[in-house]
């Protein structure tokens, strides 16, 4: 687990790093990528025992939920809905 | 210090996400402080979580060992011999205290009746603390305190009814919950403190006493 922890926290820095040289500041753009590097990293973080288990669980559906928000309002945009 | 790690990547994370989504030229570093919190939430509780499925798991040999006192009929009763007269650290569940213990019996009998040898969590943490200091004081000091790191300190003092150890910022696991082998052979710390001092003073040692305040913890051994 630890391996896979540090890999997403330097993914993570390297990343926010990238998007800060990119001058990309869109609030949209960064959840969607912190929920794709949370669901990368997940496989390689399980198995976790059972309230943990929920617990990132929890994070990670709170980030899709985020992620699924901005995809909606970028689909509404592209749609002229 | 790993107890602190997780709590302070915690605080970190959640400094770094206000940070980002208080500056709008900073928003990118939201990704970081959410993978930081993240982070800081399995490092705090990844190891309590499992030590809890380990202690489970392990709780069946104890149930196994209390049906086993339970069924040979012997009082919930340990004392402590060091492996100079026992040949390897063991407790002795029996009536009164037996004079000698025959080498790799399981059971046997005494003049009270029968008696059980068990192996203890202080059997096993000898294995773990290797060589003993002498004195006593620094012998718990050096294998419950710096070796288990189940305290965070230990005081010694030697009384005419018996050897009063105090334990202070105590951090151990509960390794058999509410079974018989509890009052039989005491507590994690208790055992552990036991079968050190058997080592050290070479003679048997029973728990006479164990209470516990807060995180204080007071075992007094004879």
């Amino acid at each position: 687990m630890k391996t896979a922890l540090t890999a997403y926290l330097l993914l993570s820095g390297v990343t926010a790093a990238f998007l800060i040289y990119l001058n990309v500041h869109g609030i949209d753009v960064v959840t969607s990528v912190a929920t794709l590097l949370f669901w990368a990293s997940a496989p390689f973080l399980r198995p976790l025992p059972r309230p943990l288990n929920i617990a990132h669980t929890a994070v990670g559906a709170a980030l899709l939920v985020a992620f699924a928000y901005f995809a909606a309002l970028r689909i509404l945009a592209v749609l002229k809905i | 210090m790993q107890n602190d790690l997780g709590p302070s990547l915690i605080v970190l994370g959640v400094a770094i996400s206000v940070l980002a989504l208080a500056q709008p030229n900073l928003a990118p570093l939201l990704a970081l402080g959410l993978a930081v919190l993240t982070a800081g939430l399995l490092t705090a509780w990844e190891p309590a979580a499992r030590e809890r499925v380990l202690s489970k798991l392990g709780e069946a040999g104890w149930e196994n060992v209390s049906a086993l006192i339970q069924t040979a009929g012997v009082p919930p009763k340990a004392y402590y011999f060091p492996s100079s007269l026992a040949g390897r650290p063991v407790a002795v569940v029996a009536a009164e205290r037996p004079e000698a213990v025959p080498k790799g019996a399981l059971i046997f009998k005494t003049k009270a009746g029968p008696a059980v040898v068990l192996s203890t969590p202080g059997t096993k943490a000898l294995e773990l603390c290797g060589e003993l200091p002498e004195d006593l004081a620094e012998a718990l000091r050096s294998c419950v305190v710096n070796v288990l790191g189940l305290a965070r300190s230990v005081s010694v003092a030697e009384r005419p009814d018996g050897v009063v150890v105090e334990y202070r910022g105590v951090s151990a696991p509960d390794l058999y919950g509410n079974l018989l082998v509890r009052p039989a052979l005491g507590g994690v710390v208790a055992s552990a403190t036991a079968a050190v001092a058997a080592e050290v003073l070479k003679k048997p040692v029973e728990i006479v006493e164990e209470s516990s305040h807060g995180k204080a913890l007071r075992v007094v051994l004879r």
